[in-house]
């Protein structure tokens, strides 16, 4: 407190008037011979711009401080996820905790790197132990609504917001938080990509609490061993060796063909040719020319064009973190909380919610 | 057991914004309290509302209830951001909401205490927690059956009330009043 005192750079009878604190209630509490009250450390919490909780514990979240420092898009991503991890966190004590599935013990190996497959070979590990527990689902990547497939099968919170364009998304794991913000996009696969790279991260239990991903297909970036396991694991997820070696026959494949399968798995032509030159089932030649296919003329090609234009649609629309959302409704439902942590999520008025909710009677009539 | 009344600000608001203060005491009968947020939230809306100083500067609802063991602050904290929204960096916000229900759920001096607000969410959160709730029309109702006022004249008071942007449940007309 003192400290904050002294960074303020006001006396402390100034700093008392500004958080209207009695001066010597405030040097009765600094010595210790008084306790500072709720609305003292709320006061002095919105002065010093510092949390009640931080004034009282000390303890400083690593998500709160990488927000604090951390500028530009990058900054509000991170403030977004540390907001998500805390309501999380707050709405577990009333009996709602993140239902975060990781992946079975037996495969440590893969993650730990003890099979000595390397950081590109355990993100091709882990990818193979995700899709058998999708597939347990009857589900698979290759979906349209693959936040809400992931949620459904892995447990951790998806959530899209307007935080580009210099940023892709981030992956945040802060206690019993898991959350992945993606950046609204005009490009589907990228955003596709990056959520299947988030989800890499966590699932192999990186060790920070937050991967800030500027930009995903950065070659900087990939060298990073973390990074690069995601990105293994991204790919190893949505473009399956096996799909890709069913699609390609003994000749190759056709560009018609090509396009049918980068439009059917939802990913960028220039990531799937390279995929399929990583298994040789293509030259160097012929990824060269594959992969110079936008996804715009993929569609087009496959008579997909309406299909493309509603992912695209979709990617660049917001989208709150599907099971915060719906366990803030249940603690609504069950009396735990009031209306209007469901009502930020969805960045609504509470009382029209309310009101919308509460007139969806019947009372439409017959039409 | 003395069962306190902890109207919150905007109760507190709603009789001010009619200079009809005297009427809330007396329904009160000298058991209204406040926690140090709702009293704070009263004297800052008293800048717009005078009326209010006299009770900010007055003893009608005892000193504000101090909230200050490390543990009910956390509490108060998590209250006030899961239950009732409010975001980390505006830690006033909702503040007055989770005190009073903190201190009428936890402390045992004061179990059994009313919340009287006129928010809906707050009035639901509260009752399905067990905390017996009053609003703005039955503290009227009550001056009502104690002869304080007449039906019509509390009908009439409670439509200025609305009238002058309070936002309150109104009774359908005097005789809802006389109950």
């Amino acid at each position: 407190m003192l400290g904050l005192i002294e960074s303020s750079g006001l006396t402390r009878r100034a700093f008392a008037e500004q958080v209207s604190l009695d001066e010597s209630k405030l040097s009765k509490s600094l010595s210790g011979a008084r306790r500072f009250s709720s609305l003292d450390l709320a006061r002095i919490a919105e002065k010093g711009q510092v949390t009640v909780d931080w004034l009282i514990t000390g303890d400083d979240p690593p998500l709160a401080m990488a927000a604090r420092n951390t500028g530009g898009h990058g900054g509000a991503a991170i403030s977004l996820a540390r907001r998500l991890s805390l309501l999380r966190a707050d709405i577990s004590r009333l009996g709602y905790p993140q239902p975060w599935r990781p992946l079975a013990d037996a495969h440590e190996p893969a993650r730990s790197g003890q099979d000595g497959s390397g950081f590109a070979g355990q993100g091709r590990a882990l990818a193979a132990v995700a899709s058998a527990r999708l597939a347990e689902a009857t589900r698979s990547a290759s979906t349209e609504d693959l936040p809400a497939v992931i949620e459904a099968a892995f447990g951790v919170d998806v959530t899209v917001a307007a935080i580009g364009p210099d940023f892709d998304g981030l992956a945040a794991s802060s206690g019993g938080a898991k959350i992945i913000v993606l950046a609204t996009s005009a490009v589907p696969s990228r955003q596709r990509f990056t959520l299947a790279h988030e989800l890499g991260h966590l699932l192999a239990g990186d060790d920070q609490e937050v991967h800030l991903d500027r930009d995903i297909y950065s070659p900087a970036q990939s060298r990073d061993p973390s990074e690069a396991r995601a990105n293994s694991f991204a790919a190893a997820l949505l473009m399956p060796e096996a799909r890709l070696r069913a699609a390609v026959g003994p000749d190759g494949i056709s560009e018609q063909d090509f396009a049918a399968l980068a439009t059917d798995l939802m990913v960028s032509p220039s990531a799937l040719a390279y995929r399929l030159r990583e298994f040789r089932l293509v030259d160097s030649g012929t990824c060269d020319k594959l992969r110079k296919i936008s996804a715009a003329r993929a569609a087009a090609m496959t008579s997909q064009g309406e299909e493309f234009a509603r992912r695209v649609a979709a990617a660049t629309a917001l989208r709150p973190p599907g099971l915060l959302l719906r366990d803030a409704y249940a603690a609504y439902q069950a009396g735990a909380a009031t209306l209007r942590p469901y009502a930020s999520l969805l960045g609504a008025d509470v009382d029209e919610l309310r009101t919308a909710l509460e007139s969806d009677d019947g009372s439409a009539g017959e039409l | 057991m003395t069962e306190f009344l902890f109207p919150d600000n905007t109760v507190l608001c709603n009789f001010a914004e009619v200079d009809s203060l005297d009427l809330l005491t007396s329904v009160l009968r000298g058991r209204g309290r406040w926690t140090e947020a709702v009293a704070y939230e009263a004297r800052r809306s008293a800048r717009v509302l005078p009326p209010l100083t006299s009770l900010v500067t007055g003893q009608e609802f005892g000193e504000p209830i101090e909230i200050s063991a490390d543990a009910d602050v956390l509490r108060v904290e998590r209250l006030r951001r899961a239950v009732f929204g409010g975001a980390e960096d505006e830690p006033l916000r909702h503040l007055g909401e989770a005190q009073t229900c903190h201190v009428i759920e936890t402390w045992p001096e004061l179990a059994g205490s009313w919340w009287i607000s006129d928010d809906r969410e707050a009035l639901r959160y509260a009752r399905f927690r067990g905390i017996t709730t009053r609003e703005t029309i039955d503290l009227v109702a009550m001056a009502v059956a104690d002869g304080e006022i007449g039906p019509k004249d509390g009908h009439a008071l409670m439509q200025r009330m609305a009238s002058a942007g309070r936002h309150l449940r109104l009774p359908a007309s005097a005789a809802d009043l006389a109950r």
